[in-house]
């Protein structure tokens, strides 16, 4: 980028109004932040450059600015994802209730350790900090999905149904 | 013994519009828009219904303040961002009966004057995003959101505002910035959201639960209201109850009640017949209390007395083979994780407080760690920014309250002396 | 007025401070890392802790607000011990490396430290390794030394408005940074200035010496107009950094890349050090004394044979005061040439011109007043670019609420920020001001410029001219504010529209500015520079008061401009130029016709700190002393007159531009009075009135040509040169000469042209690829830049870069009334190499 330059909203066009329909549910542009960066996620599989630049020039804030966001927000990830992304939840809650034991069968089972993606890019595993299902524990949340109660015999039907 | 809250959950198709307004739901707007908008406050003031986030704050003294302040337009934030460990409250009323919440919401904004309503909703429940959206459309057909409500002449809309995943977000400044698209961090107060919050206009921060009770209190008065549970803070509370128990899940129940009919009488007592060793009462930053504790009362004040904090009733029991220890690791690595990093003591000192413990569970702990963690505890203590870092104490001191010689083993024997 | 009570003193300070900020007017000092006056608090690094009467917590004093009757203690045991336990915190992860840090011994972490005796290292854990981050060439960015006040996040937004830091991650894994590959940072350098630690520090000065190793000065920024006061450090007869300083200056402490790290150009290795005379065609050193004789027997013979007027000169628009107020005497004097002119003919004159040609009142803005506008009319100008404290005082009212409505056809930084960006057709900007002079003023003469033929011929609609036409509406104009840059000034007609603008702008209680390229293009022209103007910008026909003075005859009649000058030097009517620190052959439009201008001259003098291509055409090239190594004073574009002393010696044998001036009238033998700069500087004084802290100038009502209806503006149609080349500026450079600057060539060291995207993919260009651009007039080729913004059909190039130059593409058509070269564009074709 050089001088006054400013990148192309590098949104496909369908993404692009939806970028603006949330816009203008809120009283600044910047207020949008958090869906836009969700938007963009979706779009470009990671807030990388392309989606830094395409979500500072919509919402005109500074690429350093969204940086700080995309870097703040548990849920964003600035480097590639895969197809699916696990969360695993090791809170109090689910660490009482055996989700130790669950992470390793997880990573045994994917091939992966935790906040690693696998060859095929089919999965991302992280764990997560409490996702309000404490009732239910041990949980975790694939994508949407949740899937609570769980035991390593639960675990592979769970994981079955994304590819 | 009746719910308030939780009555119509259980009913089929109970998130629909109809399976709501054919149960009474609607009726205490209708009625709110009949009244004037200081005696819908009134109203709740006579209620004397208390924040239900973990404060305790006075619902109707807020909206008091908001409405008093002639800025324009005002705010309605609902904190749906349920992120204390070991919570899952709200999510039963979003998920269940999410007319309820919104129906609290357009009472609330029409009490003090708010045009705009905002759920910020945590990153982790993302299919009540959609729950709540087909909610608020449902409302606006029906008349009850949007413009002229009911033929009142009052403007409400609601936008559900999905969070990314940052715990301090459930602080109510943090939540603002949030909202207005920056990083969640508290802000300086004063001025406070009631006069300066999200953009800068009169804002007001309710959680889930105390909005819920709102169209309660309108239909059936604050009087009734007032005689449910103690006198200083009536009304039910949403209990997650989790761990080591034999029926963990929610339970509404009035405030006050004692813990040990919680664990032993609604949840069953402890699994696989073992003792209670430790129960966190109100979340991750409630110092853990011990069996002695169990006839202490769930309220406000009661477990202020005993040392520890009602915060979001999110009881955690552990049983006798529980590693103290690794409890407080667990919670302050939790801390760690969603210190925002701008204050000194919280930034810098939870993280050595996570290592100290780390280095006692791993049996490389010093004689002196022990010293060490409570003086960097009253280093930190009253001096963060925000409530996070003073939370984040909460765990160790707790455990090193009662069980010091659990720590103390730790260290002599070189490893952990416990299963988990 | 309210009372405090502080350490059981009574105090009264006024309402509305915190009490950080009342402990400081009390002279009680608290310490803090994050809090800093001029930034919006933080609260974040917790060492300000105090105790209030009545709280039982301790607070931050830079976060509450005093109150009447407040009772403070800001030291006891607790206090100590808090404030001890932050410090101990904040040195957990520092890593301690003061022995090799440039912030050492003037590092407020350092200091307060120490204050506090010895912290025991209870800390026993590996600290987490943090990263030194070099992507930005003049900052670095050590970020395991910082201790997260975010100060520089904060004067980046709140005072520079550029945005480019920010925090990322959070908890103990906050870095505070640019997005990863820079890109926004503007170079400033302010986040230096304002770290407590040493974070962020200056490359330029790496390892340069200790605090108490330096020397401490001040001067005036010699690049663009607003005059910045530069806080340098010297040491042993060397520059070595510059800082903001203390709200110093017009700027208020900010600076701008050029006057933070183009200091560079002082030490540069090519610096002439000895004067040089052209013998069988070779540039020779030679002593001062043989150099000044051989000008003044060379200019003496000229001007026996062929009169004074047989020779020219250009003073300089960069040169101080005082030096060309001696040029033009000087030439007048001891020449008996009114042939003055400098390249301030070709930014400036058209305003000031229209400025003369205008008698009533004009209230002139300062920057001050920028901040304070309530509204900006910006023509023809990048202020962001070209004057960038001005551009941070039209940020800092825009933050204010304040609206600025720009009208200019290029994409520019201006426009990023403006609330309003129009971009009218090139070449429009004169019937777009006497469309609204119409509007206005309602003059028959205007009459052509009806609001359907002006929107007709700038490409824009009725909102826009609505909006345009709001700032200089209604009362509120009052505090509005018209500033108009180049985009007027080198237009046909421009001074016209200036005069027209002018009196609009009269009429509706606004105030104007211009922006000005260099440092002291209004003070050369003030000093009597120009052709028909004297001292004070008198006419010539006033010139009986100063022959009194100076004891000899002026010329009555006006002399040449400069592209005049060129043109009788072609023509052979001119035979002798002697040019005082300008570069025509790169500064000045079309460079084939200057250089066969100055090839046909039979004399060139040059006087310089470089051996310019100018300098190297000239048969004495005389080597002067820079900004840092003179006395003098610069006026800035608000009228406002600078002076500075020198803060290095001058290496062995240059010599400032007015000592030269000096020594040659000696040797021509009509030597000044002069014994030192300041009898010089009185003359000046009184010579020329002065009003408040500025000359007066007063109108005199010309009568300006108007053009007619019916006119084309901008460019026609040439289907052989498809293509609009529009030129811009960059921050980072100033004239040819701030190429020399290491620190700005580091920041940027290409020009590159850029082009609308949908062009690019027509004519199969990608980011990066070397284009030539040829016009009528000559080529130039550089890489080409891919950019949304750019108008499709249009290009855009910078001035003043050393490595590709559209000066060269330029022609030199001039104004009738200006006599300056026009246009900021040029009509070329595009060849992919």
């Amino acid at each position: 980028m050089r001088g006054p330059n400013i990148a192309r909203a590098a949104f496909s066009e369908e993404t692009l109004k939806r970028v603006e329909a949330v816009i203008s549910r809120y009283p600044t542009p910047q207020a949008a932040a958090l869906p836009v960066l969700y938007l963009a996620q979706k779009e470009f599989g990671y807030i990388n450059d392309e989606a830094l630049s395409a979500v500072a020039f919509v919402l005109r804030i500074s690429r350093a600015e969204v940086y700080g966001l995309a870097t703040y927000y548990s849920m964003f990830s600035t480097s590639p994802m895969g197809r699916n992304v696990i969360h695993l939840c090791d809170n109090l809650a689910c660490t009482l209730l055996g989700a130790e034991s669950l992470r390793s069968c997880l990573e045994r089972k994917l091939g992966i350790r935790m906040g690693e993606t696998t060859s095929d890019g089919r999965f991302t595993l992280r764990n997560a900090e409490c996702l309000g299902a404490c009732g239910q524990a041990p949980v975790m949340l694939v994508n949407d999905d949740f899937y609570e109660a769980l035991t390593e015999s639960t675990i592979d039907k769970a994981l079955e149904k994304y590819r | 013994m009746e719910t308030i809250l939780l009555n119509r959950v259980h009913l089929e198709n109970s998130r629909s519009i109809s399976v709501y307004t054919a149960n009474e739901g609607y009726d205490a707007l209708k009625k709110a828009l009949s009244m004037s908008p200081s005696g819908v406050i009134d109203e709740v003031k006579r209620a004397n219904l208390r924040g239900r986030g973990g404060a305790g704050f006075p619902a109707a003294m807020k909206w008091g303040f908001a409405a008093a302040d002639p800025k324009r337009p005002k705010y309605l934030l609902c904190n749906a961002d349920e992120g204390e460990p070991g919570t899952c409250k709200d999510r039963q009323i979003m998920e269940g009966d999410p007319h309820e919440l919104i129906e609290g919401m357009i009472i609330a904004g029409y009490a003090f004057g708010a045009e705009y309503g905002y759920i910020y909703l945590r990153a982790e429940y993302p299919r009540l995003e959609g729950i709540l959206e087909q909610a608020i459309s449902e409302a606006e057909g029906k008349g009850f959101l949007g413009k002229n409500i009911c033929s009142s002449g009052f403007n409400f809309t609601i936008r559900v505002h999905r969070g990314a995943g940052a715990y301090i977000c459930g602080e109510e400044t943090a939540l603002i910035e949030s909202l207005e698209g920056k990083r969640g961090q508290s802000r300086i107060k004063p001025p406070f959201p009631v006069n300066v919050g999200a953009f800068g206009l009169p804002t007001v921060i309710n959680n889930v639960e105390t909005l819920a009770n709102v169209p309660h209190i309108i239909l059936k008065g604050g009087a009734w209201f007032a005689g449910i549970g103690p006198a200083k803070c009536p009304g039910t509370r949403i209990i997650s109850l989790s761990g080591h128990v034999n029926r963990p899940g929610y339970y509404e129940l009035p405030m006050g009640v004692t813990f040990r009919e919680v664990i032993y009488e609604h949840g069953g007592g402890i699994r696989g017949g073992k003792e209670l060793k430790a129960f966190i009462p109100g979340g991750a930053s409630s110092p853990c209390l011990t069996p002695k504790h169990l006839s202490v009362n769930m309220d406000y004040e009661s477990l202020a007395e005993a040392g520890s904090m009602l915060g979001s009733s999110a009881l955690m029991v552990m049983d006798q083979d529980t590693c103290m220890v690794r409890v407080a690791e667990r919670l302050m690595r939790f801390f760690v994780h969603e210190s925002c990093g701008k204050c000194t003591p919280c930034r810098e000192g939870t993280d050595w407080l996570l290592s100290i413990l780390e280095r006692i569970e791993a049996g490389e702990g010093k004689q002196e760690d022990i010293e060490l963690l409570r003086d960097i505890c009253d280093n930190i203590a009253g001096k963060t920014f925000c409530p996070l870092g003073e939370g984040a104490l909460g765990p160790v001191r707790g455990t090193l309250k009662y069980f010091e010689e659990e720590y103390r083993e730790h260290i002599r024997i070189k490893g952990c002396p416990m299963k988990i | 007025m309210i009372k405090i009570r502080i350490n059981d003193h009574e105090f009264e300070v006024e309402p509305g401070l915190t009490v950080i900020q009342a402990a400081d007017r009390c002279g009680i000092y608290i310490p803090r890392f994050c809090y800093l006056e001029k930034l919006s608090p933080l609260g974040g690094c917790r060492m300000c802790l105090i105790s209030i009467q009545g709280i039982p917590k301790l607070q931050t004093a830079c976060t509450t607000p005093a109150r009447e009757g407040m009772a403070i203690i800001t030291e006891s045991e607790e206090i100590h011990k808090a404030r001890k336990a932050m410090l101990e915190f904040q040195l957990i992860q520092h890593p301690l490396d003061c022995f090799y840090c440039d912030k050492a011994a003037e590092c407020d972490l350092q200091d307060l430290t120490y204050q506090f005796g010895e912290i025991k290292h209870r800390h026993d854990f590996p600290k987490r390794k943090g990263t030194i981050i070099y992507e930005n060439p003049l900052i670095q960015r050590t970020l395991e030394r910082c201790v997260h006040c975010e100060r520089c996040i904060r004067v980046c937004k709140e005072i520079q408005g550029a945005h480019a830091l920010s925090a990322t991650r959070r908890g103990r894994l906050t870095t505070i940074r640019e997005v990863p590959g820079g890109g926004e940072c503007e170079h400033c350098g302010h986040c230096i200035d304002v770290c407590p630690v040493g974070a962020n520090l200056d490359r330029l000065f790496t390892y340069g010496g200790r605090p108490f190793q330096m020397e401490k000065g001040k001067t005036i920024c010699p690049y663009c107009g607003c005059g910045c006061t530069l806080t340098m450090n010297t040491r042993e007869g060397m520059l070595m950094r510059v800082r903001g300083g203390k709200e110093e200056g017009v700027n208020r402490g900010s600076l701008c890349a050029r006057g933070r790290f183009g200091w560079g150009i002082v030490h540069h290795p090519g610096r002439l050090v000895r004067p040089l005379i052209k013998k069988q065609g070779k540039l020779l050193e030679v002593e001062w004394d043989e150099a000044l004789l051989f000008t003044a027997t060379r200019l003496q013979k000229i001007i026996k044979e062929k009169g004074g007027a047989a020779v020219g000169g250009l003073g300089s628009a960069r040169a101080s005061d005082e030096a060309n107020y001696l040029f033009q005497r000087f030439m007048r004097r001891v020449i008996g040439s009114n042939h003055i002119d400098s390249s301030a003919r070709l930014h400036y004159t058209a305003g000031l011109i229209g400025r003369l040609g205008v008698k009533a009142e004009v209230s002139e803005a300062t920057l001050e007043d920028v901040r304070n506008a309530s509204r900006i009319l910006i023509i023809g100008a990048d202020p962001v670019e070209t004057n960038p404290i001005l551009g941070l005082a039209i940020k800092k009212m825009l933050w204010k609420g304040g609206r600025a409505v720009l009208a200019d056809p290029r994409s520019t930084r201006t426009g990023r920020i403006a609330t309003r960006h129009i971009r009218i057709r090139p070449g429009t900007e004169v019937p777009l001001i006497l469309g609204l002079g119409l509007e206005i003023l309602k003059e028959p003469s205007l009459s052509g410029f009806t609001r359907e033929e002006v929107m007709k011929n700038c490409g824009i609609f009725a909102p826009d001219m609505d909006e345009i036409l709001s700032v200089l509406t209604g009362p509120a104009a009052q505090k509005s504010v018209v500033l108009m840059g180049r985009g007027v000034m080198q237009a046909p007609f421009g001074a016209t529209a200036v005069s027209v603008l002018l009196r609009a702008a009269a009429r509706a209680g606004a105030s104007y500015l211009f922006t000005m390229d260099r440092n002291n293009e209004r003070g050369s022209c003030e000093m009597g520079v120009l052709p028909d103007r004297l001292p004070g910008l008198a006419p010539l026909s006033d010139r009986g008061r100063f022959e009194k003075i100076w004891g000899d005859k002026i010329p009555a009649a006006p002399g040449l401009s400069a592209y005049d000058m060129l043109h009788a030097a072609k023509e052979g009517t001119l035979h002798a130029l002697y040019i005082m620190g300008e570069n025509p052959m790169v500064d000045f439009p079309d460079t084939k016709f200057v250089e066969d201008a100055l090839n046909s001259l039979e004399f060139l003098v040059v006087q310089d700190l470089f051996m310019t291509r100018t300098a190297s055409m000239a048969d004495v090239v005389l080597p002067t002393a820079s900004f840092a190594e003179k006395s003098g004073g610069f006026t800035n574009l608000e009228g406002r007159v600078q002076s500075f002393t020198p803060l290095i010696p001058s290496s062995v044998d240059v010599m400032p531009d007015s000592r030269i001036i000096v020594e040659l009238s000696r040797k021509m033998g009509k030597g000044f009075p002069f014994k030192s700069l300041t009898e010089v500087r009185e003359e000046i004084h009184s010579l020329v009135p002065v009003q408040g802290w500025k000359r007066k100038i007063s109108g005199e009502d010309m009568d300006l040509p108007c053009p007619g209806a019916g006119v084309h503006w901008g460019p026609a149609d040439d289907p052989e040169f498809p293509f609009l080349l529009l030129l811009t500026s960059s921050l980072y450079r100033n004239g040819s000469m701030s190429n020399l600057a290491p620190g700005l060539a580091m920041a940027q060291d290409k020009a590159g042209i850029s082009l609308n995207p949908l062009d690019a993919s027509e004519l199969g260009i990608t980011q990066g690829d070397k284009i030539i651009l040829t016009s009528r007039n000559g080529e130039v080729h550089d890489e080409a830049g891919i950019c949304d913004s750019v108008s499709k059909g249009t290009l855009q190039m910078p001035e003043g870069f050393a490595n590709a130059s559209p000066k060269g593409l330029l022609s030199h058509d001039l104004d009738p009334v200006t006599r300056a070269p026009m246009g900021r564009y040029v009509q070329v074709k595009i060849r992919k190499i």
